[in-house]
């Protein structure tokens, strides 16, 4: 590229002012639908993903599934095998040796924390009032790092130690307690404790807010008659979509059974990949249609130029030159349009949290429009200029000088 | 015998692909340094296409050009471009000025392109050869906003700045009043005599065709008439 074509090019667009403002526009409002829809459904994605993964784990070691024992006999084709299957006693499904599960989880550099949890059902009472509910001993300061509870608190405070209980806030309300009230959990082998309420919270989702109940370790592991061990452990990791990769590293080292949160949510992955593609196809076809308007205004221009391409070329610009001049306009109207359109495509944002509003007046979901998207929209804008310019310039370039001089008038 | 700037030996010329018409026809002819020639002729004679050719605007379809003593023929489209910029310079009856630029813009343009950027130097010569055609005070002024006498004055000065040894002149004077007119082909005069630079001239005007040194007159895509008007 040389200075001149730069300097050939932004005058021509200049010299074109109200086609290079139509221009502008439709490459901006392009580029502003794309930054809008992607920052929307980012926003979505972002909240959904964030409501999922705040309320378990990114990895969940559990105890290991039995296996299925193979068929100590292989029928013949002639014979026939009668068998009955006897089904295996129920037990207790947990981890006896968790600590150094625990260790084998912190020593990758890739997991924040890891932390046991002992849970199982059992149901909350209060006089005549009988609800179910999910019984969690946790060790405070580990399972902060898992899921901060204490961050939520609607009222009192996150303290387990001496009889103490956290629970959820549509749990108090159904069963009329508050903090400092006393509550009685029950757990199906007829084991009663009571509790002392010290913290309500409230986690953004129905079930836990309607049925956990947190715990210290000690006393769930006594009323789940789980001994030493815990249900399970339960790890958070840098990157929340590393958690399968990390997952799969570490399942060679133990006899557990790690699972992702990516593995228990395939559903909703599934959902978002979709509506990723989506938005992309959407993108693609906003890009095209940005595409087909900068192509079809260049080529009004070529024409419109004709005789001064053809003065340009008597001077002694090469064909190379002309191509240049009008792939620079093609790229500065994509990269122009895409600041325009992606401060639009800002401006669009931020009017949609503020006036898209839930019953309570908070935003639904937060849209925070990131300058990756800015540098992904200028780049794919400003590419997208470039190459509707290729037609119009390999039109410029290949002008008969002497024929567009004489018939340009 | 100096070698002639442009010399062009049997160059044929034919339009159309059914029916096809010849503009130019089994045409030998030289220009050489310091000539001040008129090419006269009858509408469809085949002037422009013959300035076209010898521009390297325009290919022929028989014969060679000769710029300079190299054959242009075999030459791809850099090579033509550096020859025509460097050795050619072109006057159009209609200017054909780049509008939106000024005037000083325009004159260093030809420079600007050969050399790929603006320069102290480019604008400096710019600014001197504007002085030389009378546009000094101007110089900075949209194109649009100049007469049609100025534009063509531009134009020359245009023509003039890569310093080109012959300047090809398509009816500068043909949309231009008697006054304008004169004052166009006194400049080129001047400049052919202070400069040494060759001008091949076409026009529709006997009168200032007979005030060259040379005449050409071409017929039917023939040169039937090659005068010394100094003789």
């Amino acid at each position: 590229m040389r200075r001149i074509e730069f300097f050939l090019a932004l005058r021509f667009l200049k010299e074109g002012k109200s086609q290079t403002a139509l221009i502008f526009s439709g490459a901006a409002a392009g580029v502003a639908v794309i930054v809008f829809l992607t920052s929307l459904i980012t926003g979505l994605q972002s909240s959904l993903i964030e409501q999922t993964t705040g309320l378990q784990a990114h990895i969940v070691v559990q105890p290991e599934e039995p296996r299925e024992v193979d068929g100590i006999y292989e029928p013949g084709p002639e014979e026939i095998v009668l068998s009955r299957v006897e089904p295996r006693p129920r037990r207790v499904e947990k981890i006896d040796r968790w600590e150094p599960l625990v260790q084998l989880l912190e020593r990758d550099e890739e997991v924040v924390a890891a932390a046991p949890v002992a849970f199982g059902s059992a149901a909350a009472v209060r006089g005549q009032l009988r609800q179910p509910i999910e019984l969690r001993g946790v060790e405070e300061q580990s399972y902060a790092q898992i899921i901060d509870v204490a961050d939520r608190l609607l009222q009192g405070h996150m303290r387990l130690a001496d009889q103490g209980t956290v629970i959820g806030y549509e749990l108090a309300d159904e069963l009329g307690v508050t903090v400092g009230e006393q509550v009685r959990f029950v757990v199906a082998e007829g084991e009663s404790r009571s509790f002392t309420v010290q913290g309500i919270f409230d986690l953004g989702a129905g079930p836990p807010n309607q049925s956990w109940a947190f715990v210290s370790m000690r006393q769930a592991q006594s009323m789940l008659d789980l001994e030493e061990g815990v249900s399970a452990v339960q790890a958070t990791v840098v990157d929340l979509f590393d958690s399968d990769e990390v997952a799969r590293r570490l399942q060679g080292q133990t006899e557990h059974d790690l699972v992702s949160w990516q593995e228990t949510s395939q559903d909703l992955l599934r959902a978002l990949r979709t509506q990723s593609a989506s938005t992309f196809l959407i993108a693609i076809f906003v890009a095209i249609a940005v595409a087909l308007g900068i192509a079809s205004v260049l080529v009004v221009t070529v024409v419109q130029k004709r005789g001064q391409v053809g003065v340009l070329r008597a001077m002694g610009a090469s064909m190379g030159t002309v191509l240049r001049v009008f792939l620079i306009q093609g790229a500065v109207v994509g990269l122009v349009g895409s600041v325009f359109g992606s401060l639009l495509g800002t401006a669009l944002a931020l009017g949609f949290n503020n006036l898209v509003r839930d019953e309570a007046g908070e935003v639904i979901f937060p849209i925070e429009p990131s300058p990756t998207i800015f540098v992904m929209a200028c780049l794919l804008a400003t590419l997208t200029g470039l190459l509707a310019a290729v037609a119009p310039a390999r039109r410029a370039a290949r002008l008969d000088p002497a024929d567009a001089i004489t018939n340009a008038g | 015998m100096s070698t002639p700037i442009v010399e062009l030996e049997g160059v044929c010329r034919d339009y159309g692909d059914v029916v096809i018409t010849r503009a130019l026809n089994q045409v030998d002819l030289s220009v050489e340094a310091n000539e001040f020639t008129s090419l006269v002729g009858p509408s469809g004679s085949g002037k422009s296409t013959l300035l076209n050719v010898m521009g390297l605007l325009d290919r022929p379809t028989e014969g060679v050009v000769l710029i300079n003593g190299e054959n242009t023929t075999e030459l791809d489209d850099d090579g033509i471009t550096r020859v025509r910029g460097r050795t050619l310079g072109f006057i159009f009856q209609f200017h054909h000025l780049l509008t939106g630029f000024t005037a000083l813009e325009n004159v260093m343009m030809p420079a600007a392109v050969d050399k790929g950027a603006f320069s102290e130097e480019i604008r400096q010569r710019g600014a001197d050869l504007l002085a030389e055609v009378g546009l000094e005070d101007v110089r900075d002024k949209d194109v649009r906003h100049l007469s049609g006498g100025q534009k063509q004055r531009v134009a020359i000065a245009r023509a003039l700045t890569n310093e080109p040894d012959l300047v090809l002149a398509d009816e500068p004077t043909g949309n231009l009043d008697t006054k304008a007119a004169d004052v166009v082909m006194d400049l080129m005069r001047r400049i052919n005599e202070e400069r040494g630079t060759a001008f091949l001239i076409v026009t529709h005007d006997e009168e200032r065709a007979r005030t060259c040194k040379r005449l050409l007159r071409l017929v039917d895509g023939e040169i039937v008439e090659d005068r010394d008007l100094e003789a």
